[in-house]
C-alpha cells in the first residue's frame, strides 16, 4: 500500500464514514486512490443501537456494517493510530500489535477518533464498572446481566443475592436512561424464566449528577422521564454522585452505600488519547477548529466529531452526537476539496433539529423543532429514526426483523462467556471491603499491588484466631485453590488497594505448568495452617521455647552407609518398636 | 533410614543384602540443636516429616528429634506442672 495520500481520515465513526462518503460522492472511482480511511475495526458501529443490543432486543452483528460494505471507493486500512504529526501531517499506524508500523503522509489529514472513556478520577470505576462505548462493552454488559440472573437463581444468601440483582446504571444522559430502560425491559422478560427470582429483588438505579435526567431534553420531559422509570420499579437518584467503586458496592456522594456487584458506567467521555498532546488548542481536552472545521494553526488539518471542539456557527460547540458527527463529515470534505482546488471555504452552521430517546417498554421522549412530547409514539419516532440513519439496507431489514421477532418470542438469554480468555483483572478495594470470607468456597488468587489488607481467621463463634497483614507485593488466596478446600481466613482492606486477581482456572493452569512456583504457593499456603497449629493451646510457650538438644533421641545408632539392609532392620529392632535409624556416612 | 524406606524397598523387591545406601533417603531435612522446639514443628509441617535428625556447629548428627518426642514432653510437664 502506498505512503502517500490526498486525504488521509482517521476514524470510522460517523464524522469520519460520512466525511468519506462526501469525497466519494464528489471524487467517484477516483477517491480509492486519493482517500485513505484508517480506523481500528473493518466495521461501523451503530452507537445509538447499542442499548437495545444489552436489552436483547437487537441482535449484535445487525448494529455493526463493514466499512468495505458502507464505502465502495475509499481504501480501507484497519490499523490502530499511534502518533500524529500535525506539522508534517504524517500519522504512524500499526496493523498486527506493533509488528507492522506504517508511516503515512496526507495533503489533508482528518482527525476523526471520537472519544474514549476515562474515568480515573472515581475510584475503583475503572477496575469494576462495566462500559457502553464499543460492541463488545454492550455484548459482555448483556452477557452480564444473563450470568447474574444465573448466578442468583442459586444464591441463598439473601445479601449477595441482593448484590447480584442490584444493577446500578451510572449517568442520566441518553446512553445512561436508554441502558437503564433496557436492562429493566431485559429483566422483566427474563424473570418468568428464573422462577426463584422474586419481582423486587430485580432493582435497577440510575444515578445522575444534574437536577433532572436527559439535560438536553429540558426540564418537563426530564421529569416524566424520571416519573416514567420510578413507575416501573426503578430507583432514580437526580443531583448525586458516584464517589468510588468497589467489588461490593458503589458509594454516593452524601455518603451512602448502593450494595451491588453491576455498575455500569456511561459517564466520563474523554478525547482518543492519540489526540492528547498535539501541537494544537485544545478546550476541554478537545481540539479546538475555527469555522472551517481545521486544526487552529493548520491550513491542511481537519477535527471532526467527538474529539474536536467544532464551534456550531450559532455561538456553541456542536454536541457529541450522531446529529452532528454526520453533517460536520460532510462540511469537512467539503472544505478540504475547495482547499485542494483552491475555491473558498465555507464556514460550517448547524442547528440541531431535535433530540430524541427511548426510555424502555416502547415509551420515549423527543424534543423536535421546540416540540416536546413523550409516550409511545416518541418512542416508535425515535427507533424510526434511528433505522433510517443506520447505514446499508441490509443492516436496516435486519433490525426490522429483529424487531418483529422481539413483539412474539422472549428475549434471547444465551449466556456466552465472553470472559473465558481473560487471564487476569484488576480490582479496587476500599478500606474495609471484604475481599472473602472464611469458609467460602475459593475462586480466585490475589496479588497485592498496593495499599494493606488484613487476614483474619475466627474460630465458630467469631473470636478471633489471629491475624495478619498482607502488604504490597505478598499474595494470598493460593490454599484454597491448591488443595480444594473452603477459605481458611476472612480477607479484609485495610487501606484502599489494588489487587491483581487470577481466576482459579488460569491459576491452576499456571502453577501446574510452572513447578517451582507451585512448590513455593504450595509452602506458602501450608504456613498458614501451621501458625495456627503453633498458636493453638496443645503447646506452651516454654516448650516451644525449648531448646531441641533437650528433647532429642541421643545418642543416635548408626550403621555404615555399605551395612546391608538385613543390619538396618535389626538395628531398628533393637530399639523401641519405633524408632529410627540414622545413616550416618563413613568416617563420620 | 526410616520404616518407610524399608517399606518401599520392599515394595521394589530389593533383597535385604542390598546396602542400605540403595534404600535411604537422601533429601534429609535436619535441625540444629541450638534450634527450638518451635523451628522443629515448623520444619515437620511444612516439610511432611515426623522425625529429623540434629547436628551440631560442624554439621555432625548427634540426635533425633521426633513429633513423638514434642508430645511426649508436652506430657511430661501436665504432669510436673502445677
Amino acid at each position: 500500500m502506498k505512503n502517500h495520500w490526498d486525504v488521509v481520515i482517521l476514524g470510522g465513526g460517523f464524522a469520519g464514514l460520512a466525511c468519506a462518503k462526501r469525497l466519494e460522492q464528489l471524487w467517484g472511482a477516483e477517491a480509492a486512490h486519493r482517500v485513505l480511511l484508517i480506523n481500528a475495526e473493518n466495521y461501523f458501529v451503530f452507537q445509538p443501537f447499542l442499548p437495545e443490543v444489552i436489552g436483547a432486543s437487537i441482535e449484535p452483528r445487525h448494529v455493526t456494517n463493514p466499512i468495505r460494505f458502507v464505502l465502495r471507493h475509499c481504501t480501507l486500512m484497519r490499523a490502530e493510530v499511534k502518533n500524529i504529526s500535525l506539522k508534517d501531517r504524517q500519522v504512524t499506524v500499526d496493523s498486527a500489535d506493533g509488528l507492522d508500523v506504517t508511516h503515512i503522509e496526507a495533503r489533508q489529514l482528518v482527525l476523526a477518533l471520537g472519544s474514549s472513556t476515562d474515568l480515573r478520577a472515581v475510584p475503583g470505576m475503572m477496575e469494576h464498572a462495566l462500559f457502553l462505548k464499543t460492541l463488545a462493552d454492550a455484548l459482555s454488559l448483556r452477557e452480564h446481566i444473563v450470568r447474574r440472573l444465573e448466578e442468583a437463581s442459586l444464591e441463598s444468601n439473601e445479601e449477595r443475592r441482593k448484590r447480584l440483582l442490584q444493577f446500578v446504571v451510572v449517568g442520566g444522559g441518553y446512553s445512561g436512561v436508554e441502558t437503564a430502560g433496557e436492562i429493566l425491559d431485559l429483566l422483566h422478560e427474563a424473570r418468568r424464566f428464573y422462577r426463584t427470582l422474586a419481582p423486587a429483588e430485580l432493582q435497577v438505579t440510575l444515578v445522575h449528577s444534574g437536577p433532572h435526567v436527559l439535560p438536553e431534553l429540558g426540564e418537563k420531559l426530564g421529569r416524566f422521564t424520571k416519573a416514567t422509570l420510578e413507575q416501573r420499579g426503578m430507583t432514580v437518584f437526580v443531583k448525586q454522585r458516584v464517589m468510588s467503586v468497589s467489588h461490593d458496592y458503589l458509594r454516593l456522594k452524601d455518603g451512602s452505600r448502593l450494595e451491588t456487584h453491576n455498575v455500569i458506567c456511561t459517564i466520563g467521555n474523554a478525547p482518543n488519547p492519540v489526540l492528547a498532546g498535539l501541537e494544537g488548542e485544545y478546550e476541554k481536552g478537545k481540539l479546538l477548529t475555527d469555522e472551517w472545521l481545521r486544526v487552529k494553526g493548520y491550513r491542511d488539518v481537519w477535527a471532526i466529531g467527538d474529539g474536536a471542539a467544532n464551534p456550531d456557527g450559532y455561538g456553541q460547540r456542536c454536541s457529541p452526537t450522531a446529529q452532528f458527527a454526520t453533517p460536520l463529515g460532510k462540511h469537512a470534505a467539503n472544505n478540504l476539496v475547495a482547499t485542494l482546488t483552491q475555491h473558498t471555504l465555507q464556514p460550517f452552521r448547524y442547528k440541531m433539529l431535535g433530540q430524541m430517546a427511548t426510555i424502555g417498554h416502547h415509551k420515549g421522549v423527543c424534543s423536535i423543532l421546540g416540540f416536546r412530547f413523550s409516550g409511545f409514539f416518541a418512542w416508535w419516532l425515535t427507533r424510526t429514526v434511528h433505522l433510517l440513519k443506520l447505514p446499508g439496507f441490509d443492516r436496516k431489514l435486519r433490525v426490522v426483523t429483529d424487531w418483529t421477532f422481539e413483539l412474539f418470542f422472549p428475549p434471547d438469554l444465551n449466556y456466552w462467556d465472553l470472559r473465558k480468555t481473560q487471564k487476569m483483572a484488576r480490582v479496587h478495594l476500599e478500606p474495609g471491603d471484604v475481599v472473602f470470607h472464611q469458609g467460602e468456597r475459593g475462586k480466585a488468587f490475589y496479588i497485592v499491588e498496593e495499599g494493606i489488607l488484613e487476614a483474619t481467621r475466627c474460630d465458630a463463634d467469631g473470636e478471633i484466631l489471629w491475624k495478619d497483614e498482607v502488604r504490597q507485593g505478598e499474595h494470598f488466596g493460593e490454599g484454597s485453590l491448591l488443595h480444594g478446600l473452603v477459605r481458611r481466613v476472612t480477607v479484609t482492606a485495610k487501606t484502599s488497594a489494588t489487587l491483581l486477581v487470577f481466576a482459579s482456572k488460569d491459576f491452576k493452569l499456571f502453577v501446574n505448568l510452572f513447578q517451582s512456583l507451585r512448590q513455593l504457593l504450595h509452602d506458602s499456603a501450608m504456613r498458614g495452617p501451621m501458625e495456627e497449629a503453633l498458636h493453638s493451646s496443645v503447646w506452651s510457650e516454654e516448650l516451644l521455647n525449648c531448646p531441641v538438644r533437650d528433647l532429642m533421641r541421643s545418642p543416635l545408632i548408626t550403621c555404615s552407609e555399605s551395612s546391608p539392609i538385613a543390619e538396618a532392620v535389626q538395628q531398628l529392632g533393637k530399639v523401641l518398636r519405633r524408632s529410627y535409624c540414622l545413616l550416618a556416612p563413613t568416617g563420620s | 533410614m526410616t520404616e518407610s524406606d524399608l517399606h518401599r524397598a520392599a515394595g521394589n523387591r530389593q533383597k535385604f543384602s542390598d546396602d542400605v545406601k540403595n534404600v535411604a533417603s537422601t533429601e534429609v531435612v535436619s535441625l540444629q540443636s541450638t534450634q527450638v522446639v518451635r523451628d522443629a514443628l515448623r520444619l515437620f509441617y511444612m516439610n511432611e516429616v515426623k522425625q529429623a535428625p540434629v547436628l551440631d556447629a560442624d554439621g555432625r548428627p548427634v540426635g533425633l528429634l521426633s513429633y513423638l518426642d514434642v508430645a511426649l514432653a508436652r506430657l511430661q510437664s501436665d504432669k510436673t506442672g502445677p
